[in-house]
């Protein structure tokens, strides 16, 4: 409660402030409407920092003048129960009520699908944010979708970059039995395998998600002897999994290789328990230190009195990225948006993005690094930015991926 | 096994056994009722006789024992098969099915033995008016039966039993909660409908009176097992029904041989 | 597999078993005295955790652990006292609504007081270690759990059987006529009852904090589990939940060694196994005969509707009929939904009451319908109105397969197994990704040419599940409708007079399934897409709350009961990040105002001014 008045606070100052300098959008001009949809009641842990992260954005953007020569962005913002069905009900009402010029956001890969499905059909562009299904650029991708956040493929993909360096051949894999376990452990496999012959998998635990039964999965892990683990479990089973995990040994003398644990979503409830040396994909938040970087962390502590979550950077890299293409374009006209996307380079706190002509994915990458406890609280070591374009095939193999025709 | 006579009996019972827990609530029992006849049931609470009832009708399955209906073995039959074959019952507690009108629960009735699955056709359905004014209930057969007061239930019950025409009725205490001046009206309806249609019923009931007045035969039941069978007279004077019923008020009282009340 | 393996993998499932005991004890005692399904007790599971988490900081660890039970127990006192009582007389399927309001803003006060992060709870000082057994490290946590579940048990043992109060919960729970027998206030035993189970549901969420991530969702993550124990191990025992636990513990802990990717499935497959063999459950008392009174409220006498209700409704048809003039794409998509909505409500009302049967898994129907004409046109290339037909079929043989296998079930125990099936499929659905594409759903399910303009799918949504709702009622009074309602008031008498009550009960369930299918197959080509959601629970639950609020023996109560939790849905989500609040609370409201749902309005005040 208290966060979201202060936040509503600052905000209003921040607009205030807006407002009244001199170069700020023109509150007459007919704004840019773009419909934004996202899993805000059920999935508030990941899309609060997100929604905080498009506002910083959108807010900076009209305060700076706005966007097509002075006029403003306007967010309708829905939420959609984490449901595709409610998503689609949303989505419909945002084009044929609202009138949007474009529609943005999501974070469940089948919510993301589902609205990436009904923009091809209703012919509308769909900036996604956060969904991290390969499917939405590849194998469903279509003309009127692209999507921001490093996906499922590319993630893993840094991770084997360095896990087939490590000096183990038995491996096993922890994996929610969903869309997503199954392609984060088929990627794996196959790239490692690619890597290093040698390898082989012992064990593969499928929980089913949020239902991780911890001491029996770990248990059953620890009795196939691997050498080292790749998990993929996060959030409330990430939780029991560390926990059980570091109290029957399991991570004892074994690398554990483990997606987006490093993101500050899912370390700040591990807090002390953090499991050091896990090598990981993340976002060391606070060690960033680079000058387009700090201004963002600068401005979102500003706004909202705590440091910014990865959501938080791709909440805001979408709305810079929509801005950025509909200054480009000129005009709302969804063809003229997406060929104004298609290639266009954004400059982000991280650095630089472009977004791919050849399959709409953005080459926003990902930190990796190992982590550690420092000061009773997670965090990463050692870690690297990994840019979308290392790990992204080019694109003369994305066209064999995607339907033809798209 | 069962031996075809000329007149075979309407209903033919061989060692039925039920048990609960350790408790054999129907003990071995043999019975046969002929064709037109009126046969009563008679026992102290507890004797197994409302346990006999769902064993004849089919809402309970015996441990042992067969049945035959019309010589045809009904041992395994479920009840709707069994009232398809022309057995119907009442209930010790009257019920009728109170969302329905009364021209309905009647209508249904009628119907349920030869459609068991009553598809969306609305067949001829039996005069409702004169089927109520025949059990004495002047009512509109348009109202529902929720909130009939409990002779009126126990009254439908029964017109709703000789609705489907058949050929063997069991009633379980057709006259309790009614007066006297009730009780023969009614025993002498079903009377009527065995003297016209060659009905063949077995009640049971606690009112000597009433059993001496309409029964042919009276079957007496204690601990699971029939102690006596013959004429109502014969049975009364029978020594192990007199030890039965021994010190409490019975002979020549109207209120019977036991405090109404339920039966297992 | 060496035996220290399987000596921990025993240890794994007991303790589990403790944790999920608690929670069904407390569940299972309810449904036994109050014969109510207690849908927030996983809502009291979660604040029993969350609670103890707050307390931590002030008290520590075990302090916290004893007082955050007693804080849970007043809390379902509260929840007894002014939202259950005062329905004590509604049918109890008011009470599963009114529980059901209860969790979804329990739900929405959790994130609003814990905020929506995770939280890894603190350890328990002094068992935060672990011990060698033949050569495996097991946490002295769970040592202490495995303790924990035999030794509450033996409590409640000594409860149930030495106190007087003991004696009348026992007796209550085998016939609750017993108790006004035995001369005491039902009101105030259920009173303690509640509370004692919400104490132990606190106590088991408690005892959770050090090994669950506590989360907003916990609260569904744990009922269904719960349910399952219930059911298994026989509604009403106490010794039978244990048991249950025990059993379902264990078939994790085994089935993660050999089946590792089947855990979903297990309990659903344990619990629809042991109902197939064992009606009553493992421990739970089979009854003889059905009572005679059937213990329900009775249903209100079916009556054609008066004029002015006649009026009303063909207003509401001719407004359907002309919304294709009045609205746009939007609008007409959300009446499509609400009409699709409506045809699987009225389809869970035919069961339920019409035919007297209890679903908690309808969305198995819905959803079996929907992925069947999804997988038709995906997979086998088949027209709109074919896979339609298709995926109504599927449904309606499904159907008749629950109708079979669980034609010798009675009531809650039914209405468990058809939970179960859904469970199962939604199971399938969310893990097969070859056939069904898992969690990513099968997309571009667009309606033909033809059907494409809203106007015309509408149309068709209008004729097929407006069509169907409207049939329903028509059909409640027809020869069959009359035989179904006779066999739900009185099912032995029922089949006294010649009814075919199983042969009945069979055909409600598959024309029950083929609407259903039917109104999942038209959601499918309306969202253009299929997602494992329309097997989900929440989808179920949907469809008994759309029932309720229309009124279960409403004749097109189901369309009411559509567009009013629709309307608040899509208001309350518009308007605020917290519509389970507004939505649970307005639930409530609803269900303890005007339990008859909103069908009975239209009587309520016809009453009044008589």
């Amino acid at each position: 409660m208290l966060s979201f008045v202060r936040k509503t606070l600052l905000l209003g100052l921040a607009v205030v402030a807006g407002a009244t300098a001199s170069h700020a959008a023109d509150p007459s001009a007919e704004p840019v409407r773009i419909g934004e949809i996202n899993s805000y009641a059920r999935l508030g842990a990941f899309t609060e920092p997100y929604r905080k992260g498009w506002e910083l954005a959108v807010q900076q953007i009209n305060a700076a003048g706005g966007v097509l020569g002075g006029r403003p962005l306007e967010v309708i913002s829905r939420d959609d129960n984490a449901s595709p069905a409610d998503a689609l009900r949303a989505a419909g009402e945002l084009l044929n009520r609202h009138q949007v010029d474009l529609l943005a956001g999501t974070f469940l890969s089948n919510v993301g699908l589902a609205v990436s499905d009904f923009a091809a059909h209703n012919k509308v562009l769909f900036v996604a944010a956060e969904p991290l299904t390969d499917a939405m650029i590849w194998e469903k991708g279509n003309h009127y979708t692209f999507r921001l956040r490093p996906s499922t493929y590319m993630q893993t993909a840094m991770l084997v970059a360095q896990a087939k360096d490590l000096p183990v051949t038995r491996w096993a894999t922890v994996a929610p039995n969903y869309e997503y376990g199954q392609s984060a452990v088929r990627v794996f496999k196959t790239l490692m395998s690619e890597a290093r012959p040698d390898v082989e998998f012992v064990a593969e635990q499928w929980p089913a998600l949020f239902k991780l039964d911890a001491g029996a999965t770990v248990a059953a892990l620890e009795a196939a002897q691997p050498e080292a683990i790749f998990n993929v479990t996060f959030s409330a089973d990430l939780g029991k999994f560390v926990r059980e995990g570091t109290t029957r040994g399991l991570f004892e003398g074994r690398e554990v290789v483990s997606l987006l644990s490093g993101e500050p979503e899912y370390l700040e409830p591990l807090g002390a328990e953090t499991p050091a040396g896990w090598l990981v994909t993340g976002y060391p938040v606070a060690q960033i230190d680079t000058p387009e970087h700090r201004a963002f962390v600068e401005a979102y502590q500003a706004a909202y009195g705590e440091l910014p979550k990865m959501g938080s950077m791709v909440g805001y890299n979408t709305f810079v990225s929509i801005a950025a293409m509909l200054d480009a374009a000129g005009d709302t006209d969804t063809e003229t948006m997406i060929a104004a996307l298609e290639g266009l380079e954004v400059k982000t706190p991280l650095g630089p993005i472009t977004w791919r002509e050849s399959d709409h994915q953005s080459t926003m990458g990902a930190w990796v690094g190992r982590l550690e406890v420092k000061d009773g609280a997670g965090r990463m070591a050692d870690w690297s930015y990994v840019p979308g374009e290392a790990v992204l095939p080019p694109a003369s193999a994305v066209e064999a991926l995607r339907p033809s025709g798209q | 096994m069962s031996p075809r006579d000329a007149s075979p009996p309407v209903l033919r019972a061989e060692g039925l056994v039920k048990a609960f827990g350790g408790i054999r609530a129907v003990d071995g029992v043999d019975l046969s009722l002929d064709a037109g006849t009126i046969s009563a049931l008679i026992g102290p609470n507890g004797a197994g006789k409302t346990t006999c009832f769902h064993l004849l009708a089919g809402q309970l399955r015996p441990d042992a024992g067969r049945l035959w209906l019309d010589g045809r073995d009904i041992s395994r039959l479920e009840p709707h098969r069994r009232a398809a074959l022309g057995l119907a019952r009442t209930f010790q507690i009257a019920g009728v099915f109170p969302s329905l009108s009364l021209a309905d629960n009647l209508a249904l009735a009628a119907e349920a033995p030869r459609r068991p699955r009553p598809g969306l056709r609305r067949r001829a359905a039996p005069d409702a008016a004169t089927l109520l004014a025949r059990v004495g209930l002047d009512l509109d057969p348009g109202r529902p039966a929720a909130g009939l007061s409990y002779g009126q239930v126990k009254r439908l019950e029964l017109a709703m039993a000789l609705a489907g025409r058949p050929r063997l009725l069991l009633m379980d205490e057709p006259t309790a909660g009614l007066d006297g001046p009730e009780r023969d009206r009614l025993l002498g309806l079903v009377a009527g409908q065995v003297a016209e249609q060659g009905l063949t019923v077995l009640f049971t009931e606690h009112d000597v009176a009433a059993v001496f007045a309409h029964a042919g035969r009276v079957l007496a039941m204690a601990d699971g097992r029939l102690i006596a069978d013959g004429p109502p007279a014969a049975v009364a004077a029978d020594p192990a029904v007199q030890r039965l019923y021994l010190g409490r008020p019975s002979t020549g009282s109207a209120t019977g041989f036991a405090p109404s009340g339920q039966d297992v | 597999m060496d035996l220290g393996f399987l000596v921990i993998q025993f240890l794994n499932g007991l303790a589990s078993a403790s944790s999920l005991f608690l929670v069904a004890a407390g569940l299972s005692l309810i449904f036994g005295v109050g014969r109510i399904v207690n849908f927030a007790h996983g809502s009291l599971f979660m604040l029993g955790a969350y609670l103890t988490v707050a307390l931590v900081p002030a008290v520590g660890f075990w302090a916290a652990v004893l007082l955050a039970p007693p804080l849970v127990a007043l809390i379902g006192g509260l929840i007894e006292r002014l939202i259950l009582r005062p329905i004590a007389g509604a049918p109890e399927l008011f009470q599963l609504l009114a529980t059901f309001g209860v969790s979804l803003m329990v739900a929405d006060v959790v994130i609003l007081v814990w905020g929506a992060a995770d939280i890894v709870g603190p350890r328990a000082p002094g068992l935060d270690g672990a011990v060698s057994v033949l050569g495996k490290a097991v946490p002295l946590y769970d040592l202490m759990l495995i303790a924990v579940g035999p030794a509450v048990l033996g409590g409640l043992w000594l409860l149930l059987t030495r106190t007087r109060a003991g004696l009348l919960v026992r007796a209550a729970a085998e016939d609750r006529d017993m108790v006004d027998a035995l001369g005491r206030d039902p009101k105030r035993l259920f009173s303690g009852v509640f509370m004692l189970g919400a104490l132990l549901a606190g106590l088991g969420g408690a005892l959770a904090v050090p090994r669950e991530t506590l989360h907003s969702g916990l609260d569904l993550q744990v009922i269904v589990e719960a349910f399952a124990v219930v059911v298994v191990g026989g509604m009403g025992s106490v010794g039978g939940a244990y048991g249950a636990a025990v059993l379902i513990g264990l078939v994790h802990a085994f089935g993660i060694v050999w089946f590792p990717e089947a855990t979903l499935v297990l309990t659903f497959l344990v619990m629809a196994l042991v109902l197939m063999l064992r009606p009553h459950g493992l421990f739970g008392a089979r009854a003889g005969l059905p009572a005679a009174t059937g213990g329900a409220a009775v249903a209100p006498p079916l009556t054609g509707v008066g004029r002015l209700g006649g009026g009303l409704w063909l207003l509401a048809a001719l407004g359907l009929l002309a919304a294709p003039l009045l609205l746009g794409a939007y609008g007409l998509d959300v009446l499509a939904e609400m009409l699709i909505l409506a045809a699987f409500a009225a389809s869970l009302q035919w069961l339920t009451g019409v035919a007297g049967i209890v679903s908690f898994g309808h969305a198995a129907f819905f959803g079996l319908g929907g992925y069947a004409a999804a997988l038709m046109v995906h997979h086998l290339g088949w027209g709109m109105i074919p896979a339609l037909l298709a995926g109504s079929a599927a449904a309606a043989l499904a159907g008749a397969l629950l109708g079979r296998v669980g034609g010798r079930l009675s009531g809650v125990y039914l209405a468990m197994l058809s939970l179960a099936f859904a469970e199962l499929l939604h199971a399938v659905a969310f893990q097969w990704v070859g056939l069904t594409g898992g969690d990513n759903g099968l997309i571009g399910l667009w309606p033909p040419a033809w059907a494409a303009d809203p106007r015309a799918y509408y149309g068709l949504t209008l004729l097929l599940a407006g069509g169907a709702v409207a049939g329903l009622a028509g059909l409640a009074f027809t020869p069959h409708g009359r035989a179904l309602r006779a066999l739900r008031d009185h099912p032995v008498r029922a089949a006294a007079l010649g009814l075919d009550v199983a042969g009945l009960r069979r055909r409600a369930m598959v024309l029950a399934g083929a609407v259903a299918g039917l109104a999942g197959g038209l959601f499918v080509f309306l969202k253009g897409s299929v997602f494992p959601g329309v097997l989900g629970v929440a989808m179920s639950v949907d469809a008994l709350v759309m029932m309720l609020l229309g009124g279960l023996h409403a004749l097109g109560g189901a369309l009411l009961g559509a567009a009013a939790y629709q309307g608040l849905f899509v208001a309350a989500a518009t308007l605020t990040d917290h519509w389970r609040l507004v939505l649970g609370g307005l639930i409530v409201l609803l269900v303890v105002a005007l339990p008859g749902g909103l069908g009975s309005l239209g009587r309520r005040l016809r009453g009044r001014s008589a």
